[in-house]
């Protein structure tokens, strides 16, 4: 079976990629929150004074 | 901005701008009360009525049923945990309009559709338009629902409401105090009131082993039931099994089902039930008067079927339900 070895500059690079998908996802997900919740008046409330 | 007071349900909660209400599902933006949850269902199936439980209403039929994340009540029990206690945000939303839930309910040839999983009191507005919709389309409104609302948005449910499986989970304050963070007293007008209105109600009384097991419980709760809403009310008892904040307690036995069974029709309930065990004789109707099975069900599905007209097959006594 060939071995092949991972060079320095690929191991930083899948690093560094991963770093960037790990710090993305709670990003996107705060990009989506638009569209995974409505926002449309509800019923049955008061506004309170002051 | 100003501050906000919910009215929906008995929480009541004061809101400043940016707070969530305690159901996670309705937020004072910038001094307005707006749902989170109009059209964002984050589950959606086609189920057996009987499921609900329904045991009188539609018997055999298919119910289309969806849920938003969220819910008024914190049960240390409840099954769908992962999204009744969750915000909205952290769940899976499908975009689904009132005249897309009706649409896919009539492709499904469903002939209900049901407000179930969380809690449609939470969801009160997308449940509202959708009920209108689906009545204008020729399909019922069934709520699956603890009950724990206001008078007001009460009020105008019962317009769309055609069927309701109403939470009676405890008899005492005290259990909806440790149980699920709520009270009673609303509970009980809930059910009197869907009652009063002509909405068919029946009643599941989840057993918990050391809360809510125990004969004084079962009889108080039965009591409850014959004076306030009649005997003709059915009551399903239903088994619990380890869950959420209660996995360090037994199932329930059978036997406490069957003598919860017993207690009732000793009270005076005409159609009690066993839930979630398979097989038992509780999963049946019998007619109150000659005692006949008139359904045989296995779990959801009915083995046999002995109702003409809304009457025993046998001996001709009016079998209280919906049947076609």
């Amino acid at each position: 079976m060939l071995k092949k070895q991972i060079t320095r500059k690929e191991f930083l690079k899948t690093g560094f990629l991963g770093i960037l998908t790990i710090l993305a996802l709670p990003l996107s997900r705060i990009f989506s929150i638009k569209d995974n919740v409505s926002r449309k008046d509800a019923k049955y409330y008061k506004e309170l004074a002051g | 901005m100003s501050k906000v007071k919910c009215l929906l349900c008995p929480r009541e909660c004061v809101l400043g701008s940016g707070d969530r209400g305690d159901c996670r599902a309705r937020m004072n933006i910038d001094g307005k009360l707006q749902t989170l949850v109009y059209g964002k269902p984050c589950a959606m199936h086609v189920d057996p009525i009987e499921k609900k439980p329904l045991y009188h209403y539609l018997p055999s039929t298919s119910s289309f049923s969806i849920a938003t994340a969220g819910c008024n009540l914190h049960c240390m029990y409840c099954q769908n945990w992962e999204i009744s206690q969750r915000e909205p945000e952290n769940t899976r939303n499908m975009d689904l309009s009132p005249s897309e839930v009706v649409r896919q309910a009539m492709a499904a040839k469903c002939k209900t559709i049901a407000y179930t999983y969380s809690e449609p009191i939470i969801f009160f507005e997308y449940a509202a338009d959708t009920g209108r919709l689906a009545h204008k389309n020729g399909l019922l409104n069934v709520w699956v629902t603890a009950g724990y609302i206001n008078p007001e948005p009460l009020k105008e449910a019962v317009t769309f409401v055609d069927a309701a499986n109403i939470d009676l989970k405890g008899i005492t304050d005290k259990f909806y105090k440790t149980m699920a963070k709520a009270s009673l007293d609303p509970v009980l007008n809930t059910i009197k009131t869907m009652k009063r209105e002509g909405v068919w109600v029946e009643l599941t009384n989840l057993v918990v082993p050391t809360y809510n097991d125990t004969r004084e419980d079962f009889a108080k709760l039965c009591d409850w039931v014959m004076d306030n809403v009649g005997p003709e009310v059915p009551v399903h008892f239903a088994r619990f099994w380890p869950m959420y904040q209660l996995k360090n307690l037994p199932p329930t036995p059978e036997e406490v089902l069957t003598q919860a069974r017993e207690t009732a029709m000793s009270r005076g309930i005409q159609y009690a039930y066993v839930g979630n065990v398979p097989g038992h004789e509780g999963n049946n109707t019998y007619c109150p008067v000659c005692k006949k099975i008139v359904i045989k069900r296995r779990g959801y599905m009915i083995l046999e079927y002995n109702i003409i007209v809304g009457k025993c097959k046998f001996c001709n006594h009016k079998i209280a339900g919906r049947w076609e």
